[in-house]
């Protein structure tokens, strides 16, 4: 158990605070800390998401599609990212209380690889993007040398300091909103006009309920970690303003534009598309930004998801932070030669089933229960090994959500979090009308007097 | 092309955007921020 005085001589190395609280004297201005946010949410992959929509659906019909889709992303992630503000805590320690102090593990590896999965993801698209530009071949020796230096350079602000995070985004935010705004003026110019692409009908290759989940579900990652960055903001108001205008608003723009230039060239990778509009080089220059700054922060918060208890800690806090973000940013770098891009499409919706019922049980373990929500303010609060009604609700969200989604009934990432909520909810409200925990109640824990 | 269940899906969503929003406000009201965490570093107390 540690103690203040402990906790004093620990100050030095607190860091990014990867074990404890954000103190409010490391806390960020509103601007400062929504330019970090802007940075983690200005990305060709949403270039990508659009895209993919784009191509499935008229544009009359994608854009509303797009803007729910990410408005939803957009209260999901200000539920838990005003968690975050209020409490300090990173995603793997707000999960802590909700899964268990060792029960952690589970959402903590499965969005630790899941950004490492985008790392690789979005790592071969600008790779190519580059090789293709100069004619390199695959396998050749320019293009390995291009692989692994993209890599490390995304891995090398996200071990440092979210600070270096910042100061790349500072060049990132304006160089991608320029990409942006150069891909849908060429586009519009291109195609005769907004009106044109507006007009344009197809019929729709899916239901709309599975666009609304390939829109929801390619930033729903990012609104469940949005914690790691969240928490520098001051207060919960902030964190909701902040996270809403970040979603419903830049990630709509970005959607749009995806789905705008799909609309046009019938591509969704946005070099690709680049290419097709005959724009220049330093398009790619933006976009490799615009990637950079999103990896960078995938990076940094696999990173905080590998180094929170009960992963043991290794010379302070921040020390043990850094060991765990190089090695998941290697883990991403190997991820890549092995070509998970090429699955993006089918992996955007699973990650929707996958993720889903756990932004659901934190966000209801927070905010539902009053009694509850008075644990997370102390560093021993988390009352659980193990919380079987958390994995449970998790098991049952997944498979609900599978099913559904499969077998195109609704949209499996709303089904998938209904069912979990439903499960998290009614558990925990009749364990604690009890006064003992889920883990109590099935004989995994001692009942005290 | 928009059935029913669209627009009620639609009406759900503002719904609870506005609950998110009383709830949040409510919170910061009742229980600042400021108020229940830790102010440098020195107080600081590591999760275990």
């Amino acid at each position: 158990m540690s103690t203040q005085s402990e906790s004093a001589e620990s100050g030095a190395v607190v860091g990014d605070a990867a074990r404890s609280k954000v103190p409010l004297s490391r806390r960020l201005s509103y601007w400062n800390n929504s330019i970090i946010l802007w940075g983690w949410v200005l990305v060709l992959s949403s270039f990508v998401v659009g895209g993919i929509v784009g191509q499935s659906f008229p544009l009359k019909l994608s854009m509303p599609i797009i803007f729910f889709g990410t408005l939803s992303n957009g209260i999901v992630g200000a539920l838990i990212g005003a968690a975050a503000a209020r409490t300090g805590y990173s995603s793997a320690l707000l999960y802590r209380y909700t899964f268990g102090r060792k029960g952690v593990v589970l959402p903590n590896v499965l969005m630790g690889l899941t950004s490492m999965g985008w790392f690789s993801v979005i790592l071969n698209m600008t790779r190519d993007g580059l090789t293709g530009h100069w004619g390199w071949e695959a396998g050749s020796a320019p293009w390995l040398i291009a692989t692994i230096a993209i890599g490390v350079l995304f891995i090398v602000p996200a071990v440092v300091r979210i600070r270096w995070i910042a100061y790349v985004d500072w060049i990132a935010v304006p160089g991608f909103l320029v990409l942006v705004f150069m891909i849908i003026d060429a586009t519009l110019t291109r195609a005769g006009g907004f009106g044109l692409l507006w007009h344009k009908w197809f019929d729709p290759t899916a239901p709309a309920f599975i666009g609304f989940d390939m829109a929801a579900g390619g930033w729903l990652v990012g609104v469940t970690i949005i914690s790691d960055m969240a928490r520098f903001w001051k207060n919960g108001k902030q964190a909701l303003v902040g996270i809403l205008t970040a979603y419903a608003g830049l990630v709509t723009m970005q959607y749009w534009g995806g789905a705008i230039g799909a609309a046009f060239t019938g591509e969704f990778n946005v070099f690709i598309m680049a290419q097709a509009l005959g724009l220049p080089f330093v398009v790619w220059v933006f976009g490799w930004f615009g990637a950079q700054s999103t990896v960078q922060g995938g990076t940094y918060a696999a990173g905080l998801a590998f180094s929170a208890p009960p992963i043991p800690m290794v010379w302070g806090q921040e020390f043990t932070r850094r060991l765990a973000t190089a090695g998941a940013g290697l883990v991403g770098l190997v991820g890549s030669f092995v070509g998970l891009d090429r699955f993006v499409n089918w992996y955007v919706q699973f990650l929707g089933w996958v993720v889903a019922p756990i932004a659901m049980t934190v966000i209801l373990d927070y905010w539902a229960f009053p009694e509850r929500r008075k644990r997370y303010q102390s560093a021993r609060g988390a009352d659980m090994n193990l919380n079987p009604a958390a994995y449970v609700a998790w098991l049952v969200g997944f498979l609900v959500g599978f099913y559904v989604g499969q077998n195109q009934l609704f949209s499996g990432l709303l089904s998938s979090m209904a069912a979990s909520g439903l499960v998290y909810y009614l558990w925990m409200k009749g364990s604690l009308a009890r006064g003992m925990t889920p883990e109590q109640q099935m004989g995994l824990a001692p009942v005290k007097g | 092309m928009v059935t029913p269940l669209d627009w009620f899906m639609v009406a759900l969503e503002i719904a609870i955007l506005l609950w998110a929003i009383r709830l949040v406000w409510k919170a910061e009201r009742e229980e600042p921020t400021e108020s229940i965490i830790p102010a440098t570093d020195k107080d600081v107390e590591l999760v275990e």
